[in-house]
């Protein structure tokens, strides 16, 4: 009521007074590039010292959908975002739960701690980890071989699949602090009274967890998934610094960088870009499903 | 949940700290080391700066930090500034439209990089801008903007409404109301964002790295990505690593200073 009666006095120009300048920048900056992007998308790109045809053109999908390397880099950023997104749930859920157990200083202290990796820039995440996991004079393989749990080095990103592996594993590190926050913040907001009542009618400590906080906190976690969903898909730091522009490890965005700029097929490059946005869409989509599904299996 | 015993969960909780920490420490180990050294798989080393005055004594690696420092910078004051009227409008009042708007927020700060990467690089090309520093800022504001107006919008909307009746009755016009009013009580908020702002930018490399090719405009994660060996024989591992935790200083820090406005704005940019 309050909301109505104050709204019928501000002037309808106004609130688009104080948006303009940020949404003329937006514009400037999403629109054009955008129209601009759709249309370099169905142009042709200039071959060589062939200058560009004119016209409208499939063209560029028609190549796109026979490249293999751009289906390798679809499998390589799906199966890296589900993985590393199921990975970092599930982690930075038991990190919440343990830390919500601490006393507020120390958890204060030791939550601190444990965002620094997430303020690592992408690049130096890669680079620690490659120095970590070099095949030769890398420090896991040192420990692995003193442990005796290996009796020779393993070179861990000489195949496509150790390359995906250790992106997933570079990315937990990164990226779990980021659900523990987010998972703790969820858990402090669960009213003890209802856990305090399931404990009086004797619910053993899983029970609780599985039946009033889980289904309670399970909002904020799948919302919390789906932004790191929507971030592990568009990942660029991590594959362009350990693997450069090596095929096996390389995510859409790598290749779509790498057509614009090494390449300088810009035209190309907008189409893989498109069909990147379509990969994006199609599996948050099915992601969303998935989740919402689950829930109601758990209700009933 | 009830607490289970003590012991495995100070176990894992000490596994957790020891997997977060040890690939810093391990960093700074290694940036220790220089030549066969580097071989060692010893757990300490003596502090030895060698590798640190050799990055630090590389006017390269100074022009890279002020580019990183004056982009990330840049690009926080022009979010903030274009951010707080229009976080402010969609915080606080209501108009036919506003949900329209949100929803083209959170949508543009869902679209990857890549969409626009390939129009931005030929637009940037053709007005000339390419490898300045000024590309990269006006790019950056491209996942800057939406995040900083979303988060400020959703720090504006907790305040209570009585305000807004009140200084109406005194006569408060909108922009007095804005920077005398709601600006100090969501201070926090602001310091927050423009925190994480700075970080982001400070950080990035996607966009960095296209829109810059030569030095002059180079920043350091850059710089860091393209360091590679001189030769088969020689490791640059000492040298990587030392600039490695050097760009890496300003965000740490921000972080251990100030945890809880950074911890309550991310948690503010998902959950609202």
């Amino acid at each position: 009521m309050l909301r109505g009666s104050l709204m019928h006095k501000t002037p309808a120009w106004r609130p688009w007074a104080l948006l303009a300048p940020a949404l003329l920048t937006l514009a400037a900056l999403v629109l054009v590039p955008l129209v601009q992007t759709l249309h370099l998308a169905f142009s042709h790109d200039p071959h060589g010292f062939v200058p560009a045809r004119a016209g409208a053109t499939l063209e560029n999908f028609r190549i796109l959908m026979g490249d293999s390397g751009w289906w390798h880099a679809v499998r390589t950023t799906i199966l890296f975002a589900l993985g590393a997104v199921l990975a970092e749930t599930v982690l930075g859920l038991g990190v919440a739960l343990l830390l919500q157990k601490l006393d507020t200083a120390t958890r204060g202290i030791v939550l601190a701690v444990m965002l620094l990796p997430w303020a690592v820039p992408g690049v130096v995440a890669a680079r620690l980890w490659g120095w970590m996991l070099n095949d030769q004079y890398g420090i896991i393989n040192a420990v692995l071989l003193d442990v005796g749990l290996i009796r020779h080095s393993i070179a861990w990103t000489a195949g496509p699949t150790g390359m995906l592996v250790v992106m997933i594993v570079v990315d937990i590190w990164q990226a779990t602090p980021f659900m523990t926050l987010l998972a703790l913040a969820g858990l402090q907001a669960v009213p003890t009274d209802v856990l305090d009542a399931a404990r009086m009618d004797g619910a053993t400590g899983w029970q609780c967890f599985r039946h009033v906080t889980l289904p309670l906190l399970w909002p904020t976690l799948i919302v919390a998934a789906l932004f790191r969903l929507l971030d592990a898909l568009r990942m660029f730091d991590l594959s362009s610094v350990l693997y450069g522009a090596d095929m096996n490890g390389m995510t859409l965005s790598v290749f779509v960088q790498t057509q614009i700029v090494q390449f300088g097929a810009p035209g190309y490059g907008a189409a893989s870009a498109l069909a990147t946005l379509g990969v994006i869409a199609l599996v948050v989509i099915l992601f969303w499903r998935c989740v919402t599904v689950t829930r109601r299996g758990s209700r009933s | 949940m009830r607490p289970g015993s003590p012991f495995p969960r100070r176990l894992a909780l000490a596994v957790a700290l020891v997997q977060t920490l040890f690939p810093l420490y391990w960093a700074l180990v290694t940036s220790f080391r220089r030549g066969p050294q580097l071989f060692s798989t010893a757990p300490f080393a003596r502090p030895d700066f060698g590798n640190y005055r050799q990055v630090l004594s590389d006017p390269s690696w100074w022009r890279d930090a002020a580019n990183s420092l004056l982009s990330a910078s840049a690009v926080g004051v022009i979010a903030l500034l274009l951010a707080l009227p229009a976080a402010y409008a969609l915080g606080r009042m209501s108009f036919r439209g506003r949900g329209v708007i949100l929803a083209l927020l959170l949508g543009c700060s869902m679209l990857p990089q890549i969409a626009i990467l390939s129009g931005l690089f030929t637009l940037i090309s053709r007005l000339g801008l390419y490898n300045r520093l000024g590309s990269l800022i006006f790019a950056d504001l491209f996942f800057a903007l939406p995040f900083a107006i979303w988060l400020l919008a959703g720090f504006f909307r907790d305040l209570p409404r009585d305000l807004d009746e009140a200084a109406m009755l005194d006569g408060c016009g909108v922009l007095r109301r804005l920077t005398l009013i709601h600006m100090p009580l969501i201070w926090p908020g602001i310091v927050a964002t423009g925190l994480l702002t700075f970080m982001n930018c400070w950080n990035e490399f996607l966009f960095a790295l296209t829109f810059t090719l030569s030095d002059s405009a180079r920043t350091l994660p850059v710089s860091i990505g393209l360091i590679s060996a001189p030769s088969r024989f020689e490791l640059p591992f000492g040298i990587i690593m030392s600039a490695s935790l050097l760009a890496t200083l300003p965000p740490i820090f921000l972080v251990l200073l100030f945890q809880h406005r950074i911890a309550a704005g991310l948690t503010a940019g998902a959950v609202k």
